[in-house]
């Protein structure tokens, strides 16, 4: 009797306010949406520049064959250059997990390294400071020894993408924010206005000895329905987003820039999960502060 | 079943309501509450419904002190007292038969008690054969016992009325006291607030008069005056 009293009343009040019930759904899903990519894009960032975190800018892969008198030489240069300020060793299996890691979703690169493709090992090195001049010297050096296979500094593209996005993420995190209280502000008044539309009812339910959260549990289901379905909309858009990313990282053309800009699937579902509950929150919020303000006992 | 001791009532704005209001009502009788508009009827109803809290003095009702009851217990006190107004306060949109269920749904009776209790209290008020239509197909005096079956359809302790024949022809009326007084011989405690003359009159039961918020006469059998 209660649990179907309940959904009745729902959704009776969610039909009966349809505009602003869409009104606030629609906000709700574009503010999350924002939040969600914000997430997504954040994520696929910290992967895009996983190698190049703590100040390490310039990396020396490792040749195969490489003895270890050559390393020995590779590790001597570093200790003793005055331009290296700290330097770590990479080994073959970190190398090899790092690499799974950053192409779980690239399905053709990851079949290679399953396959035995080999992520060769390498110095991850923290230059004594970010000068152009001073890391490019490094960067010459070490492709001089005979055991590396390669040196790579940070390029500029890693650190334009970075920069564009911190933007991007800044300005979506802000305009995200006031969507967000603009979506709490409409589930307020969806549920103040059917409060209002409900007064004779409420006045007899409590009239008659109903409890305050008999009174109130509608009203809280609706605005969280409101927040839920915002939130639903938003995920096909984080979703719809999260293909994009993963499309470009792997169409050749855009390939250089956005190798790894992927989110992992578990940073994904862990963004739905921060959409969904976000969703529910705000609604939730809503309609607790509306019921709080208008809802006299 | 109700005392009020030394109650006053001050509402924002510094009208005193109620002032110094002391009386005991025992269980099963049948008070009126007479005076001019503004006397402080309504508002001895409402604090005994827990509308309103007291400012001073003590109320008790049903053996609790109500100034001093959680708000989460007002719901519960208020299934032991039923009301009725001037306006009836029916749901436009609901039957006759949904109006009284209403009543019952909404405090969580099951299903099977709501079916037997409804048609059993619309007979009482002698609307059995008007269960499916909607208030603004009913007489004035017809509204007027729908909301008596809500609020007596719980079987409270309690039957508040604030002004119950106001709005009803002298006819009327008298059919809904000989109801009221149906009620009141179940042993529900009746409390009527009313400008009606001839009705306190005629039925010669306890007067209890207020003037400006305080209690000037309490009459056995008493009449308008």
């Amino acid at each position: 009797m209660k649990f179907d009293y309940v959904l009745r009343e729902t959704f009776a009040n969610l039909r009966r306010n349809i505009t602003l019930t869409i009104a606030a759904i629609v906000t709700v899903a574009v503010s999350l949406a924002l939040f969600g990519s914000t997430l997504l894009v954040r994520q696929g960032v910290d992967n895009v520049s996983a190698r190049w975190r703590d100040g390490i800018e310039l990396i020396a892969f490792l040749k195969e064959d490489i003895t270890p008198e050559q390393r020995d030489a590779i590790e001597a240069f570093l200790n003793d250059s005055p331009d290296v300020e700290t330097f770590d060793y990479v080994d073959l299996d970190e190398s090899r997990e790092e690499a799974l890691r950053l192409f779980e979703r690239n399905e053709a690169m990851r079949t290679k390294i399953e396959n035995g493709t080999r992520v060769p090992d390498s110095y991850r090195v923290k230059p004594a400071s970010g000068e152009i001049n001073l890391m490019e010297s490094i960067g010459a050096q070490l492709a001089a020894e005979p055991g590396v296979l390669e040196a790579k500094d940070v390029s500029d593209s890693v650190k334009t993408v970075t920069g564009v996005s911190n933007f991007a993420q800044r300005a979506m995190f802000v305009v995200g924010t006031g969507l967000l209280v603009a979506a709490l502000l409409l589930i307020l008044n969806a549920i103040r206005m059917a409060m209002f539309a409900r007064r004779r009812e409420i006045e007899v339910m409590k009239l008659v000895g109903a409890t305050n959260w008999f009174i109130r549990v509608p009203f809280m289901l609706e605005g969280i329905v409101q927040g839920l379905l915002g939130a639903l909309l938003a995920l096909g858009a984080v979703f719809g987003l999260d293909r994009f990313m993963q499309s470009a990282s792997t169409t050749d053309e855009y390939r250089a820039i956005l190798e790894g800009f992927v989110a992992t699937s578990s940073e994904l579902w862990q963004t739905a999960a921060v959409v969904i509950a976000l969703g529910i929150v705000i609604g939730a919020a809503g309609s607790g502060w509306a019921l709080s303000r208008f809802l006299k006992v | 079943m109700i005392t009020f001791e030394q109650v006053s009532k001050i509402y924002k704005g510094g009208v005193e309501a109620l002032h110094g209001a002391s009386a005991t009502i025992e269980k099963g009788e049948f008070v009126f509450l007479v005076g001019p508009s503004g006397s402080g009827k309504s508002t001895m109803l409402r604090l005994i419904n827990r509308e309103e809290t007291a400012d001073k003095g003590r109320l008790f009702v049903a053996g609790k002190d109500i100034a001093r009851l959680n708000s989460w217990r007002v719901p519960y006190l208020r299934r032991n007292i039923g009301c009725i107004f001037q306006d009836y306060k029916l749901l436009t949109t609901k039957t006759v038969y949904e109006n009284v269920a209403f009543a019952l749904e909404v405090i969580g009776r099951p299903r099977h008690v709501v079916k037997a209790q409804v048609p059993a209290i619309l007979e009482l008020v002698g609307l059995d054969s008007k269960a499916s239509n909607l208030p603004e197909e009913l007489s004035g005096g017809e509204q007027q016992r729908v909301s008596i079956a809500r609020a007596f359809v719980n079987r409270p302790l309690i039957l508040l009325a604030d002004e119950p024949t106001g709005n009803l022809d002298p006819a009327t009326s008298v059919g809904i006291m000989r109801l009221l007084d149906r009620i009141n011989r179940t042993g529900t405690t009746v409390v009527m607030a009313t400008h009606d003359r001839s009705i306190v009159d005629t039925m010669q039961r306890r007067v209890i008069e207020l003037e400006t918020g305080e209690i000037v006469r309490d009459q056995a059998r008493g009449v308008y005056q």
